[in-house]
């Protein structure tokens, strides 16, 4: 199983992939600053939000069953990380 | 009832979103497929918004807002498209089959329906008021000129934004091609007349034009009548004849025909009798844009430039027999002998 920080690098690359980001690399991607919001981080809105999690339920095969708890998961891409690490199968 | 044209964007297979296209001339293609040349859409469109935009999403924000930084901000939004936002109704349909219809991406789906590119130009113009799309094959860029023309002459509206608008997919065209109507050789654009030869080139792009009830100092013609209608059997010169009639015009006074051949002898031989019946100017477009449902555009926008330039370039002329000064033009397109379409350009 990757680390953290193996699985935060893959993550970032899988957003810009999914996003369809073209300006920015993994490295320009703060692991810890907010995915949504007005003015902050990447910016993304509920649309982006259904794409991070098809991306975590393609990619990972983890599904979120409690849809309320989709805002903690998609906080940042470190807390998208701990999740997956967390649920993901052996 | 009657339109000015006093604006216009277009982006197409030459380069016509700069303008560049009078002075450097045509683009060569040797391929059967003639994709748009396109501009750094950053200029024009939020960044953060075109990530998820489709290239048909792009070249009609890219082309609408250009038209709309040359002419005004417009009171109502009208699109023609023959196919819409295909690209993204393909690749949402190719991922429910791939996902068993499970964990299907939504961004396709919502760039998929017809009048996401009139939806998505209202938003970015913040234009509330009226907002169609018309989706009627060959017919769809006329039908859109005839719903603005009716609009401006109900007082409904002052400006109107009108575009036509198609895109090429590796998908569509190999369906089509099934039907054996892309060229298999002689590929090359410039010489798509030369020869008889069964099949045309593949074309797409976005032209748009500001129509407006007055004219403004930019203004490039007028829009004075167009004509629809589905027949195979139709006499093409007594159509034409009655339609001019209903302006108070006669083939005669026609100087300039632009007209939709494509390069295949049996499309092209319904232009014919039209060509031959009159002394006007013949001008060619389709070696310059491909064919596609809305090609059209491409021909008003072609004639609004000779009206204003008052001058045909040199690589569209078919047959030049008057020079001196360009009033009345008019375009004839048909596809498949079946769905015919005229449009009268004047000065």
């Amino acid at each position: 199983m990757k680390s953290e920080e193996e699985l935060i690098n893959d993550l970032k690359a899988q957003i810009i992939e999914a996003l369809s980001i073209e300006d920015l690399t993994p490295a320009d991607i703060d692991a810890d600053a907010p995915l949504f919001g007005d003015g902050e981080g990447l910016n993304l809105d509920s649309i982006d939000a259904i794409e991070l999690v098809l991306l975590i339920e393609k990619q990972y095969h983890i599904h979120i069953d409690d849809p309320r708890t989709r805002r903690t998961i998609l906080a940042s891409v470190r807390a998208m990380a701990k999740f997956i690490l967390e649920n993901q199968k052996e | 009832m009657k339109a000015y044209i006093n604006a216009h964007g277009i982006i197409s297979p030459q380069h016509t979103f700069d303008g560049a296209f009078f002075e450097n001339g045509p683009e060569e293609y040797n391929q059967p497929q003639m994709h748009c040349i396109e501009p750094d859409y950053k200029e024009f469109i939020n960044p953060a918004k075109l990530r998820r935009m489709s290239r048909i999403l792009k070249m009609g924000l890219g082309a609408a807002s250009l038209c709309v930084q040359r002419g005004t901000q417009p009171d109502a939004i009208i699109l023609g498209t023959g196919f819409g936002c295909l690209a993204d109704l393909e690749k949402f349909q190719y991922a429910m089959k791939a996902e068993n219809e499970q964990l299907l991406s939504p961004t396709p789906f919502v760039n998929s329906s017809h009048n996401m590119i009139s939806s998505q130009i209202a938003i970015a113009l913040g234009c509330n008021g009226y907002n169609m799309t018309h989706f009627h094959a060959a017919l769809s860029f006329e039908n859109t000129v005839q719903d603005a023309m009716m609009l401006i002459a109900e007082d409904e509206v002052q400006n109107v934004l009108v575009g036509g608008i198609d895109e090429i997919t590796e998908q569509l065209f190999s369906i089509t091609d099934k039907l054996n109507i892309w060229r298999k050789d002689n590929y090359n654009n410039m010489n798509l007349f030369n020869g008889t030869h069964r099949g045309t080139l593949m074309g797409e792009g976005a032209a748009f034009f500001i129509l407006g009830s007055k004219p403004t100092d930019g203004h490039s013609a007028q829009i004075i009548g167009t004509h629809t209608f589905i027949d195979s059997n139709t006499d093409i010169i007594g159509e034409a004849t009655d339609f001019l009639a209903t302006l108070n015009l006669t083939l005669a006074d026609i100087d300039t025909m632009i007209l939709g051949r494509n390069g295949d002898a049996e499309n092209d031989c319904v232009y014919d009798a039209l060509e031959n019946c009159t002394q006007a100017n013949i001008v060619h477009y389709k070696h310059l844009c491909g064919e596609y449902r809305t090609s059209s555009a491409f021909a008003m926008w072609l004639g609004a430039n000779i009206l204003q330039r008052q001058q045909i370039p040199q690589c569209t002329i078919k047959r030049q027999s008057r020079k001196n000064s360009y009033s009345n033009i008019l375009i004839y397109n048909h596809l498949n002998s079946t769905e015919h379409a005229f449009t009268v350009l004047s000065k």
